[in-house]
């Protein structure tokens, strides 16, 4: 699965969610989501148990930090790098 | 702790402990600390500003910032003014900061946002407002009405911070807008003499000391949250404040780091912690000397866990409500006993009880104490309607009392919904949705959270009109732009009819022209 497909299905999906939560329009993919009321706390690990059935993937808590899970970029580098290497999980 | 002298108030006590011990650590954000002598010196001379730009005793001024130093410093120095705080939610939609600004009026705020049009928009709903504060924006302007400031510019361009004529006790310090049955948000009135009496509550129950360090991990906005700051400033210890909330895995790292000795949270952030963050829990808190779980009932299995989790800590739930901020807590002790989520407890030794309109030894839970809120803001009748003669605020429970004297809770008389320690109220969801011009009717109910995080939510079930389409996601959208998200129903189910079953008391659908 290549970025641009990855990133794709990740807009698609928090643009969804966005709009459920009243904020419309493109998703800048450098500006944290937090900022952004994107996500709050909550509705991150929604995201992030969809992140992880899409894309059959375990996601330790120890995974889940502003670096992974920050914008739209970082968890579209975030699913590259799981999907490409697999990392054991402990 | 709580010293002499004629106004002893949270914010006498503390310029008079930073007088005394100057280089105590007050804030600690992340690990990065704020001294007693710096932050009084900050949030004196941001007094000092809110006087200067025209902000006199007794006027409201609106705080909508989310947990940093600056929103400790700002709280500081408004109320050092001798002004009133109204703490507000930074991600709540424009048109909720709006109804609030109509009834409460303020004549300045300090702002989150970094958009100082959004800001000013909100305070054109009130017709005093003229000062906006931010740290986020680009500069100082000034239209015909409005000043906006870049609080740092605002605090550095002031003389001499100098002395403060500080409030007397009895004079407001909050306003706490809460959810109550009725559609529209009611302010909370607290007083500093109301402060106080939470703070040495506080005090008492976590026998706080000034070694101690408390760590935020709820919005500061919420009493809950902002009761903490001065439990800690009072004392003479510090606040936590953690600068990834969001992220709990390096939130959990930070409050290690900084040293926490107690927390006080709430059941839907635990179970999340408990859920996900199992190992990074016991990992950093394990010297947690306690840990304190209010505004929502802990489920026992989360209880459970949190014991395993947490063995030398000491686990505390407390029920209260904002209008009599503490009621009871009760210890934690036997983690093999299932807890009854409905024992409540014992009441502060400060508290006292009684059971109003009581047969058969149960009744309405009253509460009588220093901390009882002076009334709801410009609202008479409502105020009436829950303070009673002696004093005494009648809570929305019902209860009785076991033998061994603590408060078991049988169930609310209302039809509020605890969305995770939030209350909702359904009447102000039905008149958000009922606006939406394809909607002819609806009814909001309180259902279990289907994810077992939030304890309840909301649903909304949809009468549509005749002939149109319409989609669960449009209701939600609309609603999410008049709504704080947590008051956004988590489902839509759509009906051609309410059913009678379903609407219980006659207040139950909100129809439309009718």
């Amino acid at each position: 699965m290549d970025r641009n497909t990855i990133e794709q299905e990740l807009t698609t999906h928090l643009s969804a969610v966005a709009a459920g939560r009243g904020k419309s329009g493109p998703i800048d993919a450098d500006r944290p989501f937090f900022e952004t009321g994107i996500l709050d706390s909550l509705s991150l690990l929604d995201f992030v148990a969809f992140v992880e059935k899409r894309y059959e993937i375990d996601i330790s808590g120890r995974d889940i930090v502003p670096e992974n899970f920050g914008s739209l970029r970082s968890v579209t580098d975030y699913v590259l790098g799981r999907l490409q290497r697999p990392v054991q999980q402990p | 702790m709580t010293g002499g002298g004629a106004a002893d108030t949270v914010i006498s006590t503390f310029h008079q402990l930073a007088r005394q011990f100057p280089d105590r650590p007050a804030v600690l954000w992340g690990t990065t600390p704020i001294s007693y002598a710096s932050l009084v010196e900050t949030s004196t001379r941001l007094s000092r500003a809110l006087l200067e730009d025209g902000v006199h005793a007794g006027d409201r001024v609106a705080l909508i910032l989310d947990n940093s130093p600056d929103f400790v410093i700002s709280y500081l120095a408004i109320l050092g003014a001798g002004a009133v705080a109204v703490p507000l939610n930074p991600r709540a939609p424009v048109a909720a900061h709006a109804r609030v600004f109509e009834d409460c009026r303020p004549v300045a705020a300090f702002f989150q946002s970094s958009d100082p049009e959004a800001a000013l928009s909100i305070g054109s709903s009130a017709p005093d407002f003229k000062i906006a504060y931010s740290a986020n924006w680009p500069g100082t302007t000034r239209t015909a009405t409005v000043t906006t400031w870049r609080t740092g510019e605002r605090i550095a361009s002031v003389g001499a911070a100098g002395d403060l004529d500080l409030p007397a006790a009895e004079s407001l310090a909050l306003i706490v807008y809460t959810s109550g049955t009725t559609g529209n948000p009611k302010g909370v009135m607290l007083s500093h003499a109301n402060m106080r009496h939470i703070s040495d509550a506080g005090r008492e129950l976590c026998q706080l000391g000034p070694t101690d360090r408390i760590g935020a991990v709820v919005p500061l906005f919420h009493l809950y949250g902002l009761r903490d700051i001065d439990l800690a400033l009072s004392t003479g210890a510090a606040i936590v404040i953690p600068r990834h909330m969001n992220f709990p895995a390096r939130m959990l790292s930070e409050l290690r780091d900084a040293n926490v000795t107690g927390i006080s949270s709430v059941p839907s952030s635990l179970a999340i912690l408990i859920e996900r963050y199992h190992r990074e829990l016991s990992e950093c808190l394990s010297d947690l000397r306690y840990l304190a779980i209010g505004t929502a009932p802990m489920p026992s299995r989360g209880l459970a866990a949190l014991r395993d989790a947490l063995p030398r800590t000491r686990l505390i739930t407390t029920y209260g409500l904002t209008e009599a901020s503490r009621v009871c807590w009760h210890d934690v002790t036997d983690p093999m006993t299932p807890a009854d989520p409905r024992i409540v407890g014992r009441p502060y030794s400060a508290v006292r009880l009684s059971l109003v309109d009581e047969v058969a030894g149960i009744g309405r839970v009253a509460v009588g104490s220093g901390m009882v809120m002076l009334g709801y803001w410009a609202n008479e009748a409502a105020t009436r309607a829950i303070i009673t003669a002696d004093a005494m605020v009648l809570t929305p429970d019902c209860g009785r009392f076991a033998p061994d004297g603590t408060l078991h809770l049988l169930g609310r008389i209302d039809d509020v919904i605890n969305c995770g320690g939030e209350k909702v109220s359904p009447v102000e969801i039905e008149e958000v949705i009922a606006r939406h011009p394809m909607v002819a009717a609806v009814t909001v109910l309180r259902i279990p959270d289907p994810d077992g995080v939030l304890g309840e939510v909301a649903q909304a079930i949809v009468v549509r009109k005749e002939g149109v389409s319409l989609s669960s996601q449009e209701v939600l959208q609309h609603a999410a732009t008049m709504l704080e998200p947590y008051k956004v129903p988590r489902s839509v189910e759509f009906v051609r009819e309410i059913p009678l079953s379903v609407l219980g008391k006659p207040r139950r659908a909100a129809m439309k022209g009718s």
